[in-house]
């Protein structure tokens, strides 16, 4: 009995001491966002290079993604919007769903995939290799070179693809609507450009930079986290993956229950 | 045993160099960092130095395209870009395992004294006493 209460306590007291560790570390990153001193020549290569990686070097198959999936899903929406007799909600219905939900949700999971796995396994591996180690005793400040580019990176990408998400969403929608409802383009941008409010373009914005700010903090966290051995580099991705996605899931219920109060 | 106490730059097996970014950016990230120096000129600095070292080959080069030679020198290099100035090598031969001569360390070493003057130090196992006992350098105990 005395052991289950002492389990207990050493698991509350792991929990709380690792919660404390995380928060303290989120806050040192923002805080480092905003100083000025954190900016200087090397980390704006690194900040330029992470733009580079996670936003354009993924626009191809970005774009293919958008349009194959946009597509699908937006005319799944207007052929059931139909078929309820939703013809006058078409364009809250397509701006909601791609503005609101579809699109940075989507986006923040592409960027999960090909960024944030990228990210884990650099900062795992210089930490094993000793890099990270090299940067402190050369004064090198971590959060300032290694991981306010790696954060602002995350911001600008995931909210800049997920505005460019919705816009395919939204031109997929004009094809389907021209075939089942016999829309023709003026109409249809009529329709959208009513149905936007500034509320959605609000939602796209904080949301795109909760995924983005998630997707590069949880890998990051991971990675320092990793021990020192090669082994330890899967396992901490594995780790880091994990919480992103609770993380993602976790936003996009807070964000949907939200806008339902 | 008397203790050393240095307050200088550290070249060793914990500060190897970093492996995604090529030699003369590693070189140059120093500067770059701590004086907030343009990246051009710093890299143009860095591969001055690496000219004078006899090794402007290297500058595009990343570390695993590198003999272990050619990754200490760098190092070295590195090391000189600080403000600090002293330097403390520790087991050169463990850095760079195919290292037989130290004074080719040490040749190294005077050429790049000869552009910025700094204090540089070995530190290294008794065992390897021998190999220093030929060069040109002090040895304490």
């Amino acid at each position: 009995m005395l052991s289950f209460i002492e389990n207990i306590g050493q698991k509350t007291i792991n929990i709380v001491k690792s919660v404390y560790e995380a928060s303290s570390f989120v806050s040192e990153l923002i805080l480092h966002v905003f100083y000025p001193k954190s900016y200087n020549p090397a980390m704006i290569m690194v900040l330029v290079k992470q733009i580079y990686f996670t936003a354009i070097g993924i626009l191809p198959v970005f774009v293919f993604m958008a349009v194959l999936f946009g597509s699908g899903v937006i005319g799944a929406i207007i052929s059931l919007a139909l078929k309820y007799n939703l013809q006058s909600q078409i364009g809250s219905i397509i701006v909601t769903f791609s503005i609101d939900e579809f699109a940075p949700f989507f986006t923040a999971l592409l960027i999960s995939l090909r960024s944030s796995t990228a990210v884990n396994t650099e900062i795992a591996v210089m930490k094993v290799n000793k890099e990270l180690n090299t940067l402190k005793k050369y004064n090198i400040n971590l959060i300032d070179y290694l991981f306010v580019p790696r954060i602002i990176s995350g911001i600008v990408s995931v909210t800049s693809l997920s505005a460019l998400f919705a816009i395919i969403m939204i031109a997929s929608g004009f094809v389907f609507s021209f075939f089942y409802m016999g829309l023709d383009f003026w109409t249809y941008k009529n329709l959208i450009f009513e149905s936007v409010e500034i509320k959605d373009i609000v939602v796209l914005v904080l949301k795109g930079m909760a995924f983005g700010f998630v997707t590069m903090v949880i890998p990051i966290y991971s990675g320092l986290n990793a021990f020192n051995s090669y082994t330890a580099i899967p396992i901490s991705v594995l780790n880091g993956m994990v919480k992103l996605f609770i993380a993602i899931f976790f936003i996009e219920v807070l964000s949907l229950m939200l806008q339902l109060m | 045993m008397q203790e050393f106490e240095f307050d200088g730059v550290e070249i060793s097996q914990d500060t190897p160099l970093i492996s995604n970014l090529d030699i003369k950016e590693n070189i140059a990230l120093i500067k770059e960092v701590h004086e907030k120096k343009e990246r051009q000129s710093a890299e143009k600095e860095a591969v001055m130095m690496l000219d004078k070292l006899g090794m402007k080959h290297i500058s595009n080069l990343r570390k695993n395209s590198c003999s272990g030679f050619e990754i200490l020198c760098a190092m070295v290099a590195r090391a000189f870009m600080c403000k600090e100035n002293s330097i403390v090598v520790k087991m050169p031969f463990g850095i760079d395992n195919s290292l037989n001569d130290i004074d080719r360390l040490f040749e190294k070493i005077y050429k790049l004294n000869g552009i910025i003057e700094k204090k540089v130090t070995v530190f290294d196992l008794d065992s390897n006493r021998y190999r220093y006992e030929r060069a040109e350098c002090n040895i304490l105990k």
